[in-house]
């Protein structure tokens, strides 16, 4: 009797669509590290810190839409301007913000470097261009539920809320826009920051305690600038930590304000020419370091 | 239709500093699995990532599939599997993720990159484990994990470097066993590096021998010659009945002098026949020995 065996590998050659699109490898390339810096298939743990900030920056909408709900709007249109006005909005959740760029954007792109995944990675067809801008969307992207998620909400809801919902959007129709480009402008900047100091090492601890001292050295210094050189508001265009809130807030309207020897003090900040121009530098700077730190350094 | 040859090397040459990791290295690989053998710093690695298009040469050109590894490099990766030899994977992502992951990065769509994850997954031997995150991966499961990413878009060719390396014997094994199945069965060509000639051996039908940078010896492995075994039986008396009776049950014996002969041993068969008519003529069997330089001899010293 002759032997027979059958050998199920059940592997079929592929002849289906092989795409070279750069789009299908960036947009891949960002929605797994996004799954994975928000902690997907990951344990609860993992889960916390970016859901947990997310869920603090829409504090403030949440309670102002909660206080006109339970009110109801007759009351809340009797006090003077908003209950949470959009300007300021920036700077009550700034903590969770840059809370938020430096301990979820470390997790896009270090454990790459410490598990050598790149080097992988960079065996595939995908160029060290389309990893940075897949890592870039993943970062900005999450970033965006805690800058521009929070006003969004807030103004549908003002809207909402509205005794004639129509004559708010009339009036609040220039918001709009820079509810959006704000929000994208801080995700942008504190994304490309955080990246860039990534970038520098491999350990996502290293890259968090990084970003967090930058930030405060460079409010240290600006101060110190502003009080012994007796620089003015020009000195704050090197705090990391306003430089695009400031920005946002003017661009939707309004001066920051700061906590100083009791209530809210509006203060100076620099022209919007300045901090245009030197958020544009942060954003070429942090750019060309990623661009450094991920050329093909062979090939 | 015609497959193009897999890799055409011709003159490359790299060196970094001091180190001439490639030499003028010229060669042509089409056999179904090639075995790349060496010692460490031999220039193999080099040479597989200038094949991946990743090393930029001082000199030399080198063609795979038909296509300039170094002009179109997106192109030839996109083609060729590669599991490199050091630690490489995500310890958070299960095996099914990071196939799939890799397989969208190579081009597929979603929906495909999840039915090739399950197959390659399948064919490496880790079906039950797919979902398990790699990180509680045992080193021999992991290596498969990168066969099979590396198999995941149905590459033409794929290219593994020192893939049985820390592995204990019996996961070495199943390795070797694996990637015979890769070339066989799955019809993939393979390109392997090893410093372990055992390795090349068992799983290659071609092996190319480098060292310092160049390329000492290329040839295939398995020919007719090659599995022969050729012995030099020593008798104590006169050999000529031994030789007689050999003869008669089909081997190809040679008689050198009236106590040494030749003999060509081609299966266990043969070895048991000589044992026995030894036995049964009485000429009492005093030495038997390799007769010339094997096959080994002969890569061993090209290995240097």
């Amino acid at each position: 009797m002759s032997e027979a065996k059958i050998h199920d590998v059940r592997y079929r050659p592929y002849d289906g669509e092989v795409s070279g699109s750069s789009r299908r490898a960036i947009v891949s390339m960002a929605r797994w590290s996004a799954l994975r810096a928000l902690g997907a298939r990951r344990p609860w743990t993992a889960k916390i810190v970016p859901v947990g900030l997310a869920l603090i920056a829409l504090g403030p909408a949440i309670t102002a839409l909660g206080v006109k709900a339970l009110l109801g709007s007759t009351i809340t249109q009797q006090l003077p301007g908003d209950l949470v006005p959009y300007g300021p909005y920036y700077q009550l959740i700034g903590f969770a913000i840059l809370a938020y760029a430096a301990i979820v954007i470390p997790e896009t792109i270090c454990p790459d470097r410490r598990s050598r995944v790149l080097d992988l990675y960079l065996s595939t067809a995908l160029s060290p261009r389309e990893y940075v801008l897949g890592k870039v969307f993943a970062s900005l992207i999450p970033l965006l539920a805690v800058t521009t998620l929070p006003l969004a909400f807030l103004y549908v809801g003002n809207v909402f809320f509205a005794t004639h919902p129509l004559g708010y959007v009339q009036d609040h129709l220039r918001e709009i826009p820079a509810i959006l480009g704000g929000g994208l402008l801080i995700a942008l900047v504190y994304t490309l920051l955080g990246l860039a100091i990534a970038s520098l090492t491999s350990r996502r601890a290293f890259a968090s305690v990084g970003f967090i001292l930058l930030l405060i050295i460079s409010g240290l210094v600006s101060g110190a600038l502003r009080e012994v050189a007796n620089l003015g508001p020009n000195s704050r265009l090197i705090n990391l930590q306003g430089l695009p809130i400031w920005l946002a807030q003017k661009m939707i309207g309004g001066e920051p304000s700061f906590i100083k020897n009791g209530p809210l003090q509006q203060v100076n900040t620099p022209d919007v020419g300045l901090l245009i121009l030197i958020n544009a530098i942060l954003i070429v700077v942090c750019v060309g370091i990623l661009a450094l730190r991920y050329r093909r350094s062979d090939a | 239709m015609e497959q193009p040859t897999a890799i055409e090397v011709r003159g490359a040459s790299r060196r970094y500093g001091s180190i001439q990791a490639l030499d003028n290295v010229t060669l042509t690989i089409d056999a179904p699995a090639t075995g790349l053998l060496g010692q460490n710093g031999a220039g193999k690695s080099t040479l597989m990532k200038a094949i991946l298009g990743l090393v930029r040469l001082d000199a030399g050109e080198i063609d795979v599939l038909g296509h300039n590894a170094r002009r179109d490099g997106e192109q030839v990766r996109r083609r060729i599997g590669y599991a490199p030899e050091h630690e490489c994977l995500p310890p958070e992502l299960t095996a099914a993720d990071l196939c799939r992951h890799l397989a969208e990065l190579r081009g597929l769509s979603r929906a495909d990159a999840i039915r090739r994850a399950s197959e390659v997954l399948f064919a490496v031997g880790l079906e039950e484990e797919r979902s398990r995150v790699i990180g509680g991966f045992s080193l021999g499961m992991r290596q498969r994990v990168k066969l099979a990413q590396a198999l995941v878009h149905a590459p033409e060719l794929i290219i593994l470097d020192e893939p049985t390396n820390g592995l204990d014997p019996a996961q070495r094994a199943e390795m070797l066993d694996v990637i015979r199945r890769v070339s066989r069965d799955l019809n993939v060509r393979v390109l392997i590096s090893s410093h372990i000639l055992d390795d090349i051996r068992r799983t290659c039908d071609a092996v190319v021998v480098m060292r310092d940078g160049a390329v000492t010896l290329a040839r295939p492995l398995a020919t007719e010659a090659d599995e022969a075994d050729v012995l030099r039986a020593e008798t104590v008396s006169n050999s000529a009945p031994f030789v007689a009776a050999m003869t008669a049950a089909g081997l190809d014996c040679t008689v050198i002098d009236t106590t040494t002969t030749r003999v060509v041993i081609r299966s266990e068969r043969d070895r048991d026949v000589l044992r026995d008519t030894a036995a049964s003529t009485g000429v009492g069997l005093r030495r038997l020995h390799r007769d010339g330089p094997s096959i080994e001899d002969e890569l061993l010293e090209a290995i240097g």
